[in-house]
């Protein structure tokens, strides 16, 4: 093909690849929502309310993580926010029982990948719709966690087990740089490891990943088990938050974890996006709901903003990338 | 009245590239007009123009001398104008005469029920008209390439389309069904249809259209009757100069055994084939569609459900239902017939359809080493010259050649010592396919045994070190080169003297 | 630019564009619930709304100002609107806690921000108040109310309980059972949790007419079962004795001359109307019990409550009568508006 050279300079937007698109389109989205929300409420840029913040979204940062690899394989795991719940009651079972934080740390995150080990074998092994079978472990897992706890919470006081998702250092909740160090290992493991290839390949095209010898029904299996073991990190910091063990913790959390995986750019089909348009997903998110409670916005409305935020999102991202190809 | 179409000085460009320039392109009904150039000189946006998927930015379309404005691919068929692509759009669960009355359904009067008798005697009636043999009752799924595309085009007859616009319609046609395809459009001219025939192969332009018209990036560059022209004409229009021959070197065969496979069977596939690949060898299995070549050496790679025999790679037996794994640790690469099936990994980067099969190979202290990735890349890319604009380039946003190189590409790491090919010039130009033979050329040169599977008889005898013709799962000769027999080796593949 | 100058405008209109009264007493109260959508969190709710402006404009000495907030049910969305709210410094906070262990260190910490923390329904000894509703009592008293009803018959009863765990739930059904142990005739023969949820009520209730062709009566912990289960039996046919739980004002409608016997006049709106009064109280320096049981009669009908009191019904139990109670459930300020406080 020839190209003009003597008129045109390059347009810089073809230079722009549609995710960095997204990501600048979210950091704006971002500004304006911390603006808006700032002048309606003196408080929300005060130390504690940005405190508050991050740590209520710390769990969803981890558990968006790890749907971010799962929908990278083209798969969703709707089983996640049941698995908090459960994971979190094998760790306080595990802790009261045994009076070991350790054993009930080791206990939540384990019983967290048995969950996912589930997903992964029947999706990954068994070629099931990772839909039908996330579904059926979303049931399963809240059952499970309901007869663990006999349907009642139990009291956590041991420090070290509260550590995590309890304690500050001033404003500043341990969990927050816990979370950024989760952050810099699963980047890691997602660009710099040939899991990480593994996990776009599959969601790529499963054929080829297959053909090429890269095993992709075992990636699938991992891919889930990791999903799972954050579910069990996330149990653990849920129970720090709310000194408890509690069955019917995060609901709908899978629900909150696929919108802030969409808002950042992750395609529903596998292949494309990264953990950083999850990050800002979940913090245009986390913002929001934060933003809404302090200017004491109609609950009846909050539900209806995020839809929009939603479907704006995505709706102007369809429109950037259809005249992309245009 | 003889209806035409005129398409004046059209111009489109994407960004700052200049797609199309100046062109004018016309046909009339009766006629086949052969529109031929090289992957990206065109074609495909000019029809696309044509069919309303893109918008022209200079220029007119005159319908018998009438402007007239298509604006999207619903205005095209309003206008007569129907594109036969090449992946099918038809739906395997219904009846070829489902598929052609989708949407416009015939009822019993006045009730929601269809005539299935009345649609299935309809579509008889036109499949009659043209001399095909087709059951309107069969489910699509049941058919072969070539029936679908005729089915597509009966389709778009019986929504009185004038002008039928076929892109490359015999790459995944077998030599019968092309006859029948060729057929099909000589009765269509008779009938006053106009056809726009998008090709590379000079025998079938020659064979059935009365104009030829040559594009190259974006422009026109021959526009002539037929019988105007010549085939060496038309192709060096097309490269824009002398077509490099690919020659095949001399060589001696004279390394070990890679690959040894004996009685290898699989019922309804293949049956008790024994053969042996040499280091730096080329053996080439061919045989009709469906002659079971193609699975044979899928399972040799690994992906089966299960054989009888002995496959044994460098003196190592493979178990079936491994999986290609295995293979690929040994240093076995596969390019499949299907690149969009299973050959590319369509939202990645040309990067990372490059290297995923060596990653392993490019770890330091666990992690990918970015740098060491680069370079085997750029290797890879230039050893091949695939055109890219950067390794960062999506894979899908590549013209078939360079996919198919790609696929290639992936494997010329140097601990690779055999390559099985299937059909590995499938759907592309002249200009990238002998880049591709220079590739397996050098490939062989260095020590890798090579087993390709083809159906392009010229393509066999080019090739192979050694050919074997199939025919029904069952090998039935072994030529040895030079002593090649092409009147043989075609009788072989149709089963001529074969008892069964 | 336009849309952030737009965005400025809109909040600086919320800001400001409330009626500035001269007051310089303020109230501020935030009503933390778990949800916001049954039937009965939408009347308490509303009935909170009409309270708070009804007491700013009755009083001129106080600026009344409230909000609620809903946590849809999840209890970490509770604990961060929680926070948030004590970030912002209310004066009286309404916590209907999911769970009350989690809520410990976050009344520490509004108490230390001077904030008055009421725990709504379920007590907590760390809270300034408890507003509670004497579920066990009230649930007892349905049961009574039954066991005087049945006429001494064989009388086959099936209960709707609510979410498995849920404190009041338990409690509403453990008075309930306690109520009918009073009697030798009542026979539970079915018990199942509905989740508070209408629509399992209604597949509940349907499996229950088909299984126990005798049954004489469904008993609920909350009124909301009552709907789906009065409509299937009517268009079944059959005719069962309802015993309700929250005084929705249409199921007290149908209390003359209609199947439901028995409800709880708990009433959200009254419920919603007696916060704000209570923070009122609170704040003019009064000091209410520290556990504070709402007031929630029994509803019956006249001739009603007659057999039951002639069947040996204990005449010490509040009862008001339909009309009554239509009335206050309608208009809570009745009896929680300015006027009683005045």
């Amino acid at each position: 093909m020839t190209t003009t050279t003597a008129a045109a300079p390059p347009r810089p937007r073809k230079a722009m690849d549609s995710l960095t698109q997204r990501y600048l389109v979210l950091i704006g989205l971002i500004v304006i929502a911390s603006v808006g929300f700032s002048i309606a409420n003196d408080n929300f840029y005060s130390l504690a309310n940005l405190g508050i913040l991050l740590r209520s979204i710390a769990v969803l940062f981890l558990v968006s993580m790890g749907m971010t690899f799962i929908m990278l394989t083209g798969g969703i795991d709707l089983s996640v926010g049941s698995n908090v719940a459960f994971s979190g009651g094998v760790g306080v079972i595990t802790l009261t029982t045994t009076g070991s934080a350790p054993l009930g740390f080791a206990a939540a995150i384990l019983a967290g990948m048995a969950i996912g080990a589930v997903n992964g074998v029947f999706i990954g092994r068994l070629r099931l719709s990772a839909f039908m079978v996330s579904l059926a472990t979303f049931a399963l897992a809240r059952g499970l966690a309901l007869v663990i706890y006999d349907a009642n919470s139990i009291n956590v006081s041991n420090t070290t087990f509260l550590w995590l998702g309890g304690q500050s250092w001033g404003s500043i909740p341990v969990v927050i740089p816990f979370v950024a160090l989760v952050f810099v290992a699963l980047s890691l493991v997602l660009y710099r490891s040939t899991f990480g290839r593994d996990v776009y390949a599959a969601g790529s095209n499963i054929n080829t990943a297959f053909v090429l010898g890269r095993r992709p029904e075992r990636t699938l299996v991992w891919v889930y088990v990791l999903s799972g073991a954050l579910a069990g990190l996330s149990a653990i910091i849920t129970v720090g938050r709310v000194s408890s063990g509690q069955p019917w913790t995060g609901l709908y959390l899978e629900f909150d974890a696929i919108t802030a995986v969409i808002l950042g750019g992750t395609s529903l089909f596998g292949g494309r996006g990264r953990l950083l348009g999850t990050i800002l997903g979940v913090l245009l998110y986390g913002i929001i709901i934060n933003g809404l409670v302090l200017t004491g916005t109609n609950p009846y409305l909050q539900s209806l903003i995020k839809g929009l935020i939603l479907l704006g999102v995505v709706l102007l991202d369809t429109l950037v990338q259809r005249r992309q190809a245009q | 009245m003889t209806e035409r179409l005129d398409m004046l000085g059209i111009g489109k460009s994407f960004f700052a590239t200049r797609a199309l320039d100046d062109v004018n392109f016309s046909c009339t009904a009766g006629e086949v007009h052969a529109l031929v150039g090289l992957n990206g000189a065109g074609k495909s946006t000019l029809m696309k123009i044509l069919g309303g998927v893109y918008q022209r930015d200079e220029g007119e379309i005159r319908i018998n001398n009438t402007p007239v404005e298509i604006a999207a691919p619903a205005d095209a068929g309003r206008h007569g104008i129907a594109m036969i692509h090449q992946e099918l759009s038809l739906i395997g669960e219904l009846t070829v005469a489902g598929n052609i009355f989708l949407g416009k359904e015939i009822r019993h009067k006045g009730t929601p029920f269809m005539n299935k008798a009345e649609m299935a005697r309809q579509v008889r009636a036109q499949l009659d008209r043209f001399g095909l043999a087709l059951d309107p009752h069969r489910p699509v799924r049941e058919l072969n390439s070539g029936e679908k595309q005729i089915v597509e085009i009966i389709r778009a007859l019986m929504s009185d389309a004038w002008l039928i616009v076929m892109d490359e319609p015999t790459s995944a046609l077998s030599e019968e069904d092309k006859e029948m395809l060729f057929d099909f459009i000589r009765r269509m001219k008779a009938e006053g249809i106009a056809i726009i025939y998008i090709s590379h192969h000079m025998p079938e332009i020659f064979g059935i259209a009365e104009d030829v018209t040559v594009m190259r990036d974006g422009v026109i560059v021959l526009s002539e009757r037929i019988a105007e022209t010549s085939e060496d004409h038309v192709i060096k229009s097309m490269t824009g100069a002398e077509l490099d021959q690919f020659v095949k070197p001399h060589k001696q065969i004279t390394g070990k055994v890679v690959l040894s496979v004996d009685g290898l069977s699989s019922p309804g596939n293949y049956d008790g084939v024994t053969l042996g690949v040499h280091e730096g060898e080329i053996v080439v299995l061919t045989g009709l569609r469906g002659c079971g070549a193609p699975e044979l050496a899928k399972a040799i790679f690994g992906l089966d459900a299960g054989y009888g025999g002995e496959v044994r790679y460098l003196d190592k037996t493979l178990k079936p239902g491994r999986g290609p794994a295995v293979a690929v640790r040994e240093g076995m690469g596969l390019v499949t017939e299907n690149r969009d099936k299973n050959g590319i990994l369509p939202p990645l980067s040309v990067r990372d359809n490059i290297a995923l099969p060596f990653l392993e190979k490019t770890l330091k202290g666990g992690l990918i080493d970015g740098a060491r990735v680069d370079s085997i890349v750029a290797k890879a890319i230039r050893d091949t010259s695939t055109k890219t604009s950067s390794p960062d380039q999506e894979i899908r946003f590549l013209s078939g050649g360079n996919k198919q190189k790609i696929c290639f590409s992936r494997w010329l790491d140097e601990d690779l010592k055999l390559l099985i090919l299937l059909e590995p010039t499938r759907g592309i130009d002249v200009h990238a396919k002998a880049d591709i033979y220079r590739i397996i050329e050098d490939l062989a040169g260095r020590g890798v045994g090579i087993l390709i599977l083809s159906y392009e008889i010229d393509e066999v005898l080019m090739l192979g070190d050694r050919v074997l013709t199939m025919y029904q799962g069952a090998t039935i000769h072994e030529y040895a080169y030079p002593h090649f027999d092409k009147d043989r080796m075609l009788a072989d593949m149709a089963g001529a003297g074969h008892t069964t | 630019m336009k849309l952030k100058t737009g965005l400025m405008a809109a909040t600086a209109l919320a800001m400001f564009g409330a009626p500035v009264l001269a007051a310089d007493d303020t109230l501020d109260i935030v009503f933390i619930n778990d949800g916001h959508v049954a039937p009965y969190h939408v009347a308490w709710l509303s009935g909170f709304e009409d309270a708070i402006k009804a007491y700013d404009e009755a009083f001129d000495d106080v600026k009344v100002t409230g909000r609620w907030l809903s946590a849809e049910g999840s209890l970490e969305k509770m604990i961060q609107q929680t926070e948030v709210t004590i970030n912002e410094g209310p004066d009286v906070m309404f916590v209907n806690a999911i769970n009350v262990d989690a809520f410990e260190p976050l009344v520490a910490k509004a108490q230390e921000a001077g904030i008055t923390w009421i725990a709504v329904h379920s007590p907590m000894d760390s809270a300034d108040y408890s507003f509670t509703l004497g579920d066990v009592v009230n649930g007892t008293n349905q049961g009574l109310a039954m066991c005087a009803l049945s006429g001494g018959e064989p009388y086959k009863v099936a209960i709707m309980l609510g979410q498995a765990g849920n404190p009041s739930g338990e409690a509403r059904h453990e008075g309930i059972l306690k109520g009918i142990a009073a009697c030798d005739n009542v026979e539970v023969v079915a018990e199942q949790p509905a989740d508070w949820d209408t629509v399992k009520a209604q597949s509940i209730a349907e499996n229950w007419l088909t299984q126990y062709p005798d049954l004489n009566a469904i008993s609920g912990v909350t009124d909301g079962y009552m709907y789906p289960s009065i409509a299937i039996a009517m268009n079944g046919g059959r005719e069962l004795d309802f015993y309700g739980y929250d005084g929705d004002i249409p199921i007290l409608q149908q209390m003359t001359d209609g199947s439901v016997k028995a409800d709880i006049l708990l009433s959200g709106t009254r419920e919603g109307w007696n916060f704000v009064q209570m923070a009122y109280r609170i704040h003019k320096g009064e000091t209410p019990d520290k556990v504070y049981d709402f007031f929630t009669p029994l509803v019956l009908t006249e001739e009603n409550h007659k057999v039951a009191l002639a069947n040996g019904f204990p005449e010490d139990v509040q009862v008001y009568y339909v009309d009554q109670a239509l009335d206050v459930a309608a208009k809570g300020y009745l009896e929680f508006g300015p006027d009683s406080v005045k």
